[in-house]
């Protein structure tokens, strides 16, 4: 809220009690303001939860093989990295992929999407045609609405694009930026895959316009060959379009690789803030997508005033609920099935955290679940219920390197917010909605066009 | 007031606990905090409060000092200030430009889709907003097909079964169901299917007894008699169509002690004037009792009669409100589905004031949603603000 210098003098008492700031600060502490802080009531997840969230799964992702073509140096699955399982079992079993697509398609969603990734997806291209044919028989006179996605590198994707296009794919490509920024990105013989990806880009733009602009979005990541501004510029420029910017993951690094990883580490916010310095005003698109914007985009919707706006539901409830951390709710986001039969909740969680496998039926122990999640949850309550961003702190548990020592008295949580952070975190976002109003001023508009 | 001499310049804001609206003629400023309201119809104001909400204003516009000077702007702002209700701060003492979040009711009277969107699937879970079941049954309820699909439902749902339970074939069945269920459960009847039965062997449901009249004096007294023998818990809706039966619902609460009862009115067709008497509202019942942020925002975004309800009627239809069409059928579609369809077409959950003449009256999102007298009398508006057109 926005308060005059001197409600602040009232707030702390310095200024004379019958002044008119000190008796506005007098009525909103009648009406509840400043008033000391509750104890945060953290909740545990319950198996109706799990059970609703299994029955109405609506996306499924595949990985559809571990092979690559490519052997980029920052590759979560590549020398950096630990805690994976060895990338050597190669394709998916395409029936355990059918059967868990049935059971899927059996519970009714009005849309499913569906997603293939990898290792290098279009390296199985024949596994894709035959679950996509299978889908199509699946779907045959129902209503069910079908969204396919792919992520790839783009290496070889010229060889399927009519198949992509011709089934609508929402294809993911990965690109670095210009070819210096995409120098990590490397074929087995160690040359850059830049040129190819490039060639194959501009086709798709060249030949299939409609489909490009529709359809075809980018994934980058950050590291220390581009920046912020590398990134923008390359890709805006040349294909007109905002990309995802990844940092490079921060868990399951190799103890004795953590030098050079530090040497490719690049921070997204210290690098927008660079970009921010020079010439940010050449690309005011970019604006809603930095990542001090999803921060004020995740203050609007969790904490600010307007939160019921996505969140009708609770305008029922006389008392929020929050679990600990901002973890998903179990298959909430869908489903990952790995080339070893592992069912995850999602790609980006480790394969460790797997809660089952396919094997001759699709079980999963929606009991052994709940139990798991609040083991975790009633330890991190005891950090959690201390920590000013307990509504909303953005993180998974599952990106917690410690989380195995939840339990343990030497359990930190990276992300944990004092008073003075969370103050802090207030003063960025607010500052940067003082100085882009109006690109702002719309996003929760923009945000329900794009549902 | 005393600003400076010496600025010329002020932010002007409004606090983000005064929900703000603003027609062709009139705004209405009203403090969620103690009911406290301005209304103004000065042009100079109304121009004022169309420039700050506008959105890319970010809830704070510059104010010159002549504008500060101009006589209707001046009283307006003086009056916030006194009502705590918003502020002028000399533009000396920031920076740059500051902002204030605004609750989002502010700055239009219609942002259905976007509500809509963002709690719909994607997004959310349709489910996540279902809360209240309302089974309707009657002789050809088939349970047999009915158990197997509430067996799916969410557990934390609240039922009621609307109709003559003792007409369904197994009703045991239906009942020991539900009865295991740790969800609040009502039994919904009229005074004259009610029986000794009912009432001692269903503890855990809470029974609510119907009363239509004229009243049939002796089904009422044996009904009467079964309630004082039983322990259930019971509560009496008299539906009332004239100052009469209301008189004679007060009689009978009196004479036989009830003590948990409430007066529907009903429409008949006839008696409009019972009803523009005794169920329309005027701008003082509006402001009678304390308007949260929460419920603005909740009569902006859904209506609070119909929202998270579905209605199972005995072949299995779904409705979100049986006066609009039929959403689908439980045993053909997934309750997700129905609810779905309802949060995407539907015309009952999101039933709000966003049409004439509700829409360009000042007091449309403090007004309660819609009910279904709307509906019934056929009438968007039920009040004596702003007649119908």
């Amino acid at each position: 809220m926005l308060v005059h210098r001197e409600f602040e003098k009232a707030y702390n008492k310095s200024i004379d009690g019958a002044s008119y700031y000190s008796k506005k600060y007098a009525y909103l502490k009648s009406h509840g303001f400043f008033a000391p802080p509750k104890t945060v009531s953290l909740i545990s997840l319950s198996e109706e939860t799990v059970r609703q969230s299994t029955m109405q799964i609506s996306a499924i992702i595949f990985e559809v093989t571990d092979a690559c073509n490519l052997q980029c140096k920052y590759c979560a699955y590549g020398e950096l990295y630990e805690g994976y399982d060895l990338r050597n079992r190669g394709n998916i079993d395409i029936d355990k992929a059918k059967k868990t697509l049935k059971y899927i398609y059996d519970l009714g969603a009005p849309k499913l999407r569906i997603g293939f990734y990898g290792g290098e997806p279009l390296l199985n291209m024949h596994f894709i045609k035959d679950l996509v044919c299978y889908v199509n028989d699946l779907n045959a006179g129902k209503e069910v609405e079908i969204e396919y996605s792919l992520t790839t590198n783009g290496t070889t994707v010229h060889k399927y694009i009519d198949f992509i296009v011709a089934h609508k794919f929402l294809l993911l490509l990965s690109l670095d930026g210009n070819e210096k920024n995409h120098s990590y990105r490397v074929f087995k013989n160690k040359r850059n895959s830049f040129k190819k990806v490039v060639e194959n880009i501009d086709m798709i733009k060249r030949d299939y316009p409609e489909y490009f602009t529709t359809n075809v979005g980018f994934t980058t990541v950050l590291h220390d060959r581009n920046s912020v501004k590398d990134i923008y510029e390359f890709i805006y420029t040349r294909y007109n379009k905002i990309p995802q910017i990844s940092e490079l993951a921060l868990d399951n690094i190799k103890p004795e690789k953590r030098d050079v990883f530090m040497k490719i580490f690049n921070n997204r916010t210290e690098s927008e803030a660079e970009y921010k310095k020079d010439d940010f005003n050449l690309l005011p698109q970019v604006t809603e997508y930095s990542a001090l914007s999803i921060e004020s985009a995740d203050f609007f919707d969790k904490y600010s005033i307007n939160y019921y706006v996505s969140n009708l539901m609770h305008l029922f409830n006389s008392e929020e609920k929050y679990y600990p951390s901002s973890t998903c709710v179990p298959f909430s986001k869908g489903i990952f099935l790995t080339n070893r039969n592992k069912l995850l909740y999602c790609q980006n969680i480790d394969y460790k955290y797997s809660p089952g496998s396919i094997g001759k039926d699709i079980m999963i122990d929606i009991p052994a679940i709940t139990r798991k999640y609040n083991y975790y949850y009633d330890n991190l309550k005891k950090v959690c219920q201390h920590c000013y961003a307990y509504k909303y702190c953005g993180r998974c548990m599952f990106d917690f390197e410690n989380l195995d020592k939840v339990d343990t008295e030497g359990f930190v949580c990276e992300g944990f917010y004092t008073k003075e952070r969370f103050q802090n975190k207030l003063s960025r976002i607010f500052s940067f909605l003082e100085k882009y109003p109006v690109e702002l001023s719309h996003r929760t508009e923009d945000k329900a066009a794009q549902v | 007031m005393n600003p400076n001499k010496n600025t010329t310049e002020y932010w002007f804001t409004i606090d983000p606990y005064v929900y703000v609206c603003l027609t062709d003629t009139c705004t209405l400023l009203y403090n969620t905090l103690d009911g406290v309201t301005i209304e103004s119809d000065k042009v100079e104001v109304l121009g004022l409060i169309r420039e700050l909400l506008i959105q890319e204003k970010f809830g704070v516009i510059l104010l010159s000092e002549k504008r500060f000077m101009q006589k209707d702007i001046n009283d307006f702002i003086r009056e916030i200030r006194e009502k705590y209700m918003g502020d002028v701060i000399d533009v000396k003492l920031s920076n740059g430009k500051p902002i204030q979040l605004m609750p989002y009711f502010n700055y239009s009277s219609d942002k259905l889709d976007v509500y809509k969107k963002l709690n719909s699937p994607p997004e959310k879970n349709a489910l996540e907003n279902l809360f209240e079941i309302s089974i309707h049954v009657d002789d050809s309820t088939d349970l047999t097909k009915l158990i197997p699909f509430l067996q799916a439902f969410p557990g934390n749902l609240s039922y009621n079964i609307m109709g003559n339970i003792w007409e369904v074939k197994n009703h045991d069945e239906l009942l020991s169901f539900l009865d295991q269920l740790a969800s609040p459960k009502t039994v919904i009847c009229s005074y004259l299917y009610v029986t000794p039965e009912q009432l001692s062997c269903e503890s855990n449901f809470l029974h609510r007894i119907i009363v239509d009249f004229p009243v049939d004096m002796l089904r009422w007294n044996e009904i009467m008699q079964i309630v004082a023998s039983q322990a259930s818990p019971v509560e009496y809706v008299f539906n009332i169509s004239s100052k009469e039966e209301y008189f004679q619902a007060e009689q009978l609460a009196e004479q036989f002690q009830i003590e948990k009862y409430q007066m529907t009115p009903v429409y008949n067709g006839d008696n409009i004037e019972f009803f523009e008497e005794n169920v329309f509202i005027t701008k003082e019942d509006i402001l009678s009792t304390p308007i949260s942020i929460k419920d603005i925002f909740s009569r902006q975004a859904m209506n609070m009669h119909d929202f998270g309800k579905i209605n199972i009627m005995p072949n299995g239809d779904a409705y979100a409100n049986v006066n609009h069409p039929a959403l689908g059928n439980v045993y053909k579609q997934s309750l997700a589905e129905i609810v779905g369809k309802e949060m995407t077409e539907g015309q009952s959950w999101f039933r709000i004031r966003n049409q004439e003449p509700c829409n360009g009256c000042i007091y449309q999102w403090l007004c309660p949603s819609p009910s279904d007298y709307e509906i019934v009398i056929g009438r968007p508006n039920l009040c004596h603000v702003k007649r119908d057109k």
